[in-house]
C-alpha cells in the first residue's frame, strides 16, 4: 500500500518529517519499506518569454533568441524547430544542474554567445515527448504565469511516497484513512476539519430501487445510488495526479473516482452503466451452476455456486468483490451510473477469488475484511465528488439493505498487560493508548470495558488487546529479562548425538558433507530404491512443480549422484561426499515412513597430495596415486563403522541391481541389515552420466540410535603376557576370509586375544586351486601365564578346525 | 722413538688442524714438550691426521693405527716401554697415556663432527608437500545448525524432531488455530492423496509437542520445509527452519527479547543492534519480528561507489535486515492443545538457516546450498 504524505495531511495534523512518519510505522507492525519522492522540483528553472528568434548566422537548423527572463535580457541557441517569438517557455538558467544530470555553462555555439537553455517535456523528465520546446501556457492553462519567477511555483510540491507493508490482519491499513489512524495514534495527531467532515458524512438512501439481496450471509450490507446525467471523461490533473501516487493509472472520471475512494477509505466502489442494467434492477445471489460472465479484462469466467454474483434482472453484471462484467462497465456513451457499494462475507470472496484465479484491488481489500460501517460515508464521499466534476448530475433513486452491526466489547486486565508484555503497565495508560486508537474505553473495577472499532475486525480477544498496548507503547521500551532456566536443563535426542557422531566420522575420513534436495524424479527414485532392494513404493507429489523433483527420494542416493556428476563435471578430481538424511518410502502406513540414514561416495584418486616417483608397478601392487577402489572404500566404512560403536559387524556378498556384479556387500550387525556397501553398477551411473567407478555406502541410522545411547561396561586389560603366532593356511579359492576367520575364531575359544588377516597370496607353491591366507594371532589368558603346550595344543585344534571345515590346511614353511 | 712410530702412520694421509676439534691443543702440545719432547712429534702428527680424516672409513683406518689394541702406535710404544730405564719408564708411560686419552678425545670429536656432516648433506626439503589424506568439511548449513542448537541448548532447550510430512487435517486444524482472518497462505506440496501434506513450516512441531507433553516446556524443532514455489537465486522450493518454543508460568516478552537479543549476540555479533517490532503471524499474539542491523551497509542505508553512492541493495534502504519472527504463543493454541492459557504462557521464534547463513558468510545466491560443488562446500 502506498501512502503519499500529501494525502495524510489531508487526514491528520501532525508534526513530523516524512522518515519520522515511516519509522512509527514500522515500529507500529506497519513496515515501510521504503519512501520514495513523487514528482521533482526544478532548482534554477524559471518562466521565460521568447521576445525574438532568428536564424542562426552560422547555422541552418539552429536558431538565435532573444529572451526576457524576468528583467534580464538574455541570448539564447536553440535547435527546436518550434521556438518562436511569443512563445512562455522554461529557461534553464546559467549553473542550473539539469534532471539528467547536465550542467548548463555559459557556451559559445557556432560562434554566437548562449546563455541557458530553453527545455523540452523530455528534458524536465515530464514525458518522453522531444519535438520541441515546452510551452508554459499550454501545460499550466489558466493560470497566470510571471515572467522571472521559479517554474516550480506552478508545479505541485513533490511528495513523500510511503512504501507500507500492511500486516494481514490489518485490512483497515489498506486505505489512507486506516494508516492515518495509526500515525495519529503514534504521533499525537488531530484530525484535520476536512477528515471530520469526510467522517461525518452519509449517503442517505431512499426506497426507490428495485434492490434485492437474496445471499444474506454472502452479502449483508448493499447500498445502490443511481446517478443520472453524468458525463464520462477524463479526469482532472489532480484526480490523475492522486492515483497517479498510488500507482494507478487514469482511466475515466467515474471510474477514477471509485479507485479515489477504494485508496482512500479501503472501501471498494463499483459504477454499473444503469443503461445496461435489465429492470433497472439488483439481485445479489448464488451463482448458478456454470453461470458464466465476461468480465472487464475481457475474459469469460465460469462460476460456481458458491462465488456470490451481482445480478440484474436477467443475469449476472459482476462477480462480487472481485470484479464487474464487461457489459454494463461504464464507457464514454454513459450517461446514467448505479453505484454499488457493498460489504460481502471475506470468506465468500477469498474463495471465489482463488477459485478463479483473480485478484484484484477490491477482492483484496473485501477478503480480508472492509469496515462494515464505512460504507457510507464512502459512498457520500464519492457522490460529493461526482458532482463536483459533473455538475450536471442529478442523484437518482436509491436503497439500502443494511444489517445491523453487533458491537463487540472485550475486557481487558491491566494484570494481563503486564504479565504478557514483562513491563508493568497501570490501568490509565491502558486507557490512553487504546484511546488514543479509538477503542472505546470504560472503566470497570480493576479492569477496563473495551468496545472494538468497526474497522478492528482483528481484535477478538483480550491477548489483542495486549498486543495493541504492546505495540503503542514501544516493543523497544520492553526490557531484558535475565535469562534462567528454572530448575530445566536441555539434553540432546539419541538421534541427534548419533546424527553428530556420524557425521564427524565421516568428515574425519575426509567426506566433504552435502546437504542435497528431497525431491528427485521417479527415474532416479526407482532406481536408487533397486539398489537397496526395497520395494519402490514412491511418495509421489500430486502438484510436483518439474520432472526433476516429482518424488520423495527414498535414500539419499540421487541427490549424492547428482552433485557427484555435477563436480566431475567441474573438473573435480576426486569427489567424496556424504549425507545425513531421511529416506521416505510408503509402508502402507497413515503417513510416508521415513528412514534416517547416511549415504557416503567416494571416486577418484587415493590420496588428496602425494608426489612419489612409482617405479614398475607389478600386477597387483598397491599404487598410491591411484583411484580409489573396493578396498580402499571398504576400509573408509569399517572405520566408520567401528567409531559408531556398531559391534562386530558382519559383510556379506550382495547382489541388486544398481551396484556392480561381485562388488557390493551387505552389513549386518545379528539378524539386522544395517548396510549397503559397494561399487556402483555402470547402469546407474549413465543416469548421471557419470563414467568413473564410484564407490558407495549406505547405513541406516535408526538401529545406531540404541547402541550409540547404551553405555559400555569398563574391563580391564589383561596383566599376563601374550603369545603371538603367525599362521597360514592353504584353502580352497572360494573360501572367504570370513570363513576361516570363523573358523580359526571358534576353534581357538576364549584365549584368543586379537586375530588379523596381514596376507592374501595365491601363485608359485599354493597347491592348484588353492590359496594362502595368513593370520596374525595373539593369544592370552585373563588369570595367568600361557603355556607352551597350551598354545601348541589350540594351534592343533585350529588346524584340525580348518581341515574339518573349510578343505584347508596349515602351510608350513 | 717417535720417529719409528711416526713411521707406522701413513705419510700420505690428509692432515687438518685439530685446534678447532681441542681448543687446548697449543697446551697439550707444551705439556708434553715438558714431559716427554720425544712423543711431540708423534702426538702433533697423529692428531692432524685424525683431525683430516675426510669420512667414517678414513677415520677408523687412522684410529687403527693410531689406537688400535694390536698393532697401533700407542700399543707399539708402550710394547718398548721394557727396554727403558725405571725413571725413563715412569715417565714414557704417563706421557703414552696422556697421548692415548688425547687422540680418543680427538677422534670422538672427528666422528661427531663426521656424523653432522652427513646429516647436514642428507636433509630433506622440508618445503615439499605431504603425502596428505583427504580432509572433509561440514556443510555450511550444518555449521549454522550447530551453533543454533549448541546456543539453545545452553539456554536449557533440547532438541525435537518431526516427521516432514503431515496430515491435512493436523494442517487444517492449525490454519483454524490462526487469528482473525487465514493467515498468509503457503502453496503446499500434496503427497500422495489430498489427504497428506508437505510441511511448509516447523512450527507444526510446537503444536503436537504441547500436545504430548506437559509445561514448562523448552524445546527447538530443527527441520527442512517444503513450498511448491518456482526455485530462483533466492527462491528454493525446500529450505531450512529452527522453531523454538518457552512455555512456563509468567513467561512474558521481556523473556522473548533475552532470548532474541542472547540469540543475535551469540550468532551475529555481541555488538550489532538489533531490534524487535510487531508483526503479524498465525499461532502468536502479540507478534515480533526481529532485525539486525545491515552489515552490508553498515546500518546507513547507503554504499558507496564510484559515481558517489546508491541505496543499499541488501536491506533497501531501510538499515535493518529481518532475521527471524516470534511472538507469544496464541492463547486459542494453548487451549486447542489442552493448556490454560490463564495458567501458562510462552513464547515461539522461528528463524531460517539459508537465511542466517547468507547474512554471516555474503553468500548472494540461496540455490548454491543444495547444489555441492566442492568448491563452495570446501570454503566453510
Ligand atoms: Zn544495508
Amino acid at each position: 500500500m502506498k501512502l503519499p504524505i500529501s494525502w495524510l495531511r489531508q487526514w491528520v495534523e501532525y508534526d513530523a518529517t516524512p522518515q519520522q512518519v515511516a519509522e512509527a510505522l514500522t515500529t507500529r507492525g506497519f513496515y515501510v519499506e521504503g519512501v520514495e519522492l513523487h514528482g521533482r522540483a526544478y532548482p534554477g528553472i524559471v518562466v521565460a518569454r521568447v521576445l525574438e528568434a532568428n536564424k542562426h548566422p552560422n547555422a541552418d537548423k539552429l536558431k538565435l533568441c532573444r529572451i526576457d527572463a524576468g528583467g534580464v535580457e538574455l541570448k539564447v541557441v536553440c535547435g527546436a524547430p518550434n521556438v518562436a517569438a511569443g512563445m512562455t517557455v522554461p529557461l534553464a538558467t546559467l549553473g542550473t544542474v539539469m534532471p539528467n544530470g547536465l550542467e548548463i555553462k555559459r557556451a559559445k555555439i557556432r560562434g554566437e554567445e548562449s546563455e541557458g537553455m530553453l527545455c523540452s517535456a523530455r528534458e524536465l523528465m515530464l514525458s518522453e515527448d522531444h519535438s520541441g520546446i515546452l510551452e508554459l501556457t499550454e501545460l499550466f492553462a489558466g493560470q497566470e504565469l510571471k515572467i522571472g519567477s521559479p517554474v516550480d511555483t506552478y508545479f505541485p510540491e513533490p511528495d513523500a511516497v510511503l512504501e507500507v507493508e500492511v500486516p494481514f490482519n490489518r485490512p483497515d491499513g489498506m486505505g489512507v484513512l486506516g494508516l492515518a489512524r495509526e500515525v495519529k495514534a503514534a504521533l499525537g495527531g488531530r484530525w484535520t476539519v476536512r477528515a471530520q467532515a469526510m467522517l461525518a458524512e452519509r449517503a442517505k438512501a431512499a426506497d426507490t430501487f428495485d434492490l434485492k439481496c437474496e445471499d444474506a450471509e454472502g452479502c449483508p450490507s448493499y447500498f445502490a445510488q443511481v446517478v443520472e446525467h453524468v458525463t464520462v471523461g477524463p479526469s482532472p490533473s489532480w484526480l490523475v495526479r492522486a492515483l497517479e501516487a498510488m500507482g494507478q493509472r487514469s482511466i475515466n472520471n467515474i471510474v477514477d473516482l471509485t479507485n479515489l475512494v477504494l485508496f482512500e477509505f479501503g472501501q471498494p466502489l463499483h459504477a454499473f452503466d444503469l443503461a445496461k442494467l435489465d429492470g433497472p434492477a439488483i439481485r445479489v445471489r448464488r451463482a448458478n451452476a456454470g453461470e458464466k460472465i465476461t468480465t472487464l479484462d475481457g475474459k469469460e469466467r465460469e462460476l460456481n455456486t458458491e462465488a456470490l454474483v451481482i445480478a440484474d434482472a436477467k443475469k449476472a453484471v459482476a462477480i462480487a468483490g472481485v470484479m464487474g462484467g464487461e457489459t454494463s462497465e461504464v464507457s464514454a456513451s454513459t450517461t446514467s451510473i448505479l453505484l454499488e457499494c457493498a460489504w460481502f462475507q471475506p470468506a465468500r470472496v477469498r474463495r471465489t477469488s482463488k477459485a478463479l484465479a483473480l485478484s484484484t484491488d477490491a477482492s483484496k481489500r473485501y477478503e480480508r475484511g472492509v469496515d462494515p460501517a464505512i460504507g457510507s460515508a464512502a459512498s457520500a464521499r464519492f457522490l460529493t465528488l461526482l458532482l463536483e466534476l459533473c455538475p450536471g448530475a442529478k442523484l437518482g433513486a436509491s436503497r439500502r439493505v443494511h444489517a445491523e452491526l453487533e458491537p463487540r466489547t472485550l475486557t481487558l486486565r491491566p494484570s494481563r498487560v503486564t504479565r504478557l508484555v514483562g513491563l508493568p503497565f497501570a490501568i490509565d495508560r491502558c486507557e490512553e493508548l487504546l484511546r488514543a486508537l479509538e477503542f472505546g474505553v470504560t472503566r470497570e473495577g480493576v479492569a477496563l470495558k473495551v468496545n472494538v472499532p468497526t474497522w478492528r475486525l482483528d481484535c477478538t480477544l483480550e491477548d489483542d488487546l495486549v498486543e495493541e498496548i504492546a505495540r503503542s507503547n514501544g516493543y523497544d521500551k520492553i526490557p531484558e529479562a535475565p535469562l534462567h532456566t528454572g530448575g530445566a536443563y536441555a539434553t540432546r535426542t539419541p538421534r541427534e548425538r548419533v546424527v553428530r557422531r556420524a557425521r564427524e566420522a565421516m568428515l574425519a575420513r575426509g567426506l566433504n558433507e552435502a546437504w542435497c534436495g528431497s525431491l528427485v524424479s521417479e527415474s532416479e527414485a526407482l532406481a536408487a530404491a533397486e539398489a537397496l532392494g526395497d520395494e519402490p513404493k514412491l511418495v509421489r507429489l500430486v502438484n510436483p512443480m518439474s520432472r526433476e523433483g516429482e518424488v520423495l527420494r527414498p535414500n539419499l542416493l540421487p541427490g549424492l549422484l547428482r552433485a557427484c556428476a555435477h563436480n566431475l563435471r567441474q573438473g573435480a578430481s576426486a569427489v567424496r561426499l556424504f549425507e545425513v538424511g531421511a529416506g521416505v518410502l510408503d509402508r502402507g502406513g497413515r503417513l510416508p515412513e521415513e528412514r534416517l540414514m547416511i549415504v557416503a561416495l567416494v571416486t577418484g584418486q587415493r590420496w588428496k597430495h602425494t608426489h612419489d616417483t612409482i617405479g614398475a608397478l607389478k600386477e597387483g601392487a598397491y599404487d598410491v596415486r591411484g583411484a580409489v577402489d573396493f578396498h580402499d572404500a571398504k576400509g573408509l566404512w569399517e572405520a566408520w563403522l567401528s567409531e559408531m560403536r556398531v559391534d562386530s559387524p558382519q559383510w556379506r556378498a550382495y547382489a541388486a541391481a544398481g551396484w556392480k556384479p561381485g562388488a557390493s556387500a551387505e552389513v549386518a550387525v545379528g539378524a539386522s541389515r544395517i548396510a549397503w556397501a559397494g561399487t556402483l553398477g555402470q547402469s546407474l551411473l549413465r543416469q548421471y552420466e557419470i563414467e568413473v567407478p564410484v564407490h558407495a555406502f549406505v547405513a541406516l541410522l535408526e538401529p545406531m540410535v540404541e547402541a550409540a545411547s547404551a553405555t559400555p561396561r569398563a574391563k580391564v586389560p589383561g596383566r599376563f603376557p601374550s603369545v603371538r603366532r603367525d599362521l597360514a593356511f592353504f584353502v580352497p579359492r572360494a573360501t572367504t576370509h570370513a570363513r576361516l576367520h570363523e573358523c580359526l575364531g571358534g576353534a581357538a575359544g576364549e584365549v584368543l586375544r586379537s586375530i588379523e588377516l596381514f596376507d592374501v597370496y595365491e601363485g608359485p607353491g599354493t597347491p592348484e586351486g588353492m590359496k594362502s591366507l595368513a593370520y596374525a594371532l595373539e593369544f592370552q589368558h585373563a588369570e595367568r601365564t600361557l603355556a607352551e603346550s597350551e598354545v601348541q595344543e589350540i594351534q592343533a585344534r585350529m588346524v584340525a578346525a580348518v581341515a574339518r571345515d573349510c578343505g584347508g590346511q596349515l602351510r608350513e614353511r | 722413538m717417535s720417529d719409528t712410530l711416526l713411521a707406522a702412520l701413513d705419510s700420505n694421509w690428509s692432515a687438518a688442524d685439530p685446534a678447532a676439534l681441542t681448543p687446548d691443543h697449543a697446551a697439550r702440545l707444551a705439556e708434553l714438550e715438558q714431559l716427554d719432547p720425544a712423543l711431540v712429534a708423534l702426538y702433533r702428527r697423529g692428531s692432524e691426521v685424525l683431525a683430516g680424516a675426510a669420512d667414517a672409513n678414513a677415520l677408523r683406518d687412522r684410529h687403527t693405527a693410531l689406537l688400535g689394541r694390536e698393532r697401533g702406535v700407542i700399543t707399539l710404544g708402550l710394547a718398548e716401554m721394557p727396554k727403558l730405564s725405571v725413571d725413563e719408564r715412569k715417565v714414557r708411560g704417563k706421557a703414552l697415556n696422556l697421548v692415548k686419552r688425547w687422540l680418543t678425545e680427538v677422534h670422538d670429536a672427528r666422528r661427531e663432527a663426521i656424523a653432522l656432516e652427513r646429516e647436514a648433506a642428507d636433509a630433506l626439503d622440508v618445503t615439499l608437500p605431504g603425502r596428505r589424506g583427504f580432509t572433509g568439511r561440514p556443510h555450511v548449513l550444518s555449521q549454522v545448525r550447530d551453533d543454533l542448537l549448541d546456543l539453545f541448548h545452553g539456554l536449557g532447550f533440547s532438541d525435537l524432531h518431526e516427521p516432514r510430512s503431515g496430515t491435512r487435517r493436523v494442517q487444517l486444524r492449525e490454519a483454524q488455530l490462526r487469528s482473525g482472518p487465514s493467515g498468509a497462505r503457503r502453496a503446499r506440496h500434496v503427497l500422495r492423496g489430498p489427504d497428506v501434506v508437505l510441511r511448509t513450516h516447523t512450527s507444526p512441531g510446537w503444536v503436537r509437542a504441547m500436545e504430548e507433553r506437559k509445561p514448562p516446556l523448552r524445546l527447538v524443532f530443527p527441520g527442512r520445509v517444503y513450498r511448491a514455489e518456482a526455485v530462483d537465486a533466492s527462491h528454493m522450493d525446500q529450505f531450512h527452519q529452527i522453531d523454538g518454543l518457552f512455555v512456563d508460568r509468567n513467561v512474558s516478552m521481556a523473556d522473548l527479547k533475552a532470548t532474541l537479543n542472547t540469540f543475535a549476540r551469540a550468532i551475529y555479533r555481541a555488538d550489532l543492534p538489533t531490534r524487535i517490532i510487531p508483526i503479524y503471524f498465525p499461532f502468536v499474539e502479540p507478534g515480533v519480528q526481529m532485525d539486525v542491523q545491515c552489515v552490508t551497509c553498515s546500518g546507513t542505508g547507503h554504499i558507496a561507489t564510484a559515481d558517489g553512492g546508491k541505496r543499499c541493495p541488501v536491506c533497501k534502504g531501510t538499515k535493518w535486515v529481518e532475521v527471524l519472527g516470534a511472538g507469544m504463543v496464541h492463547p486459542n493454541v494453548f487451549r486447542a492443545v489442552g493448556i490454560d492459557p490463564e495458567e501458562y504462557t510462552g513464547f515461539a521464534f522461528g528463524m531460517g538457516l539459508e537465511r542466517i547463513a547468507m547474512g554471516r558468510y555474503g553468500i548472494p545466491e540461496i540455490r548454491l546450498f543444495l547444489e555441492n560443488d566442492l568448491r563452495f562446500l570446501e570454503q566453510f
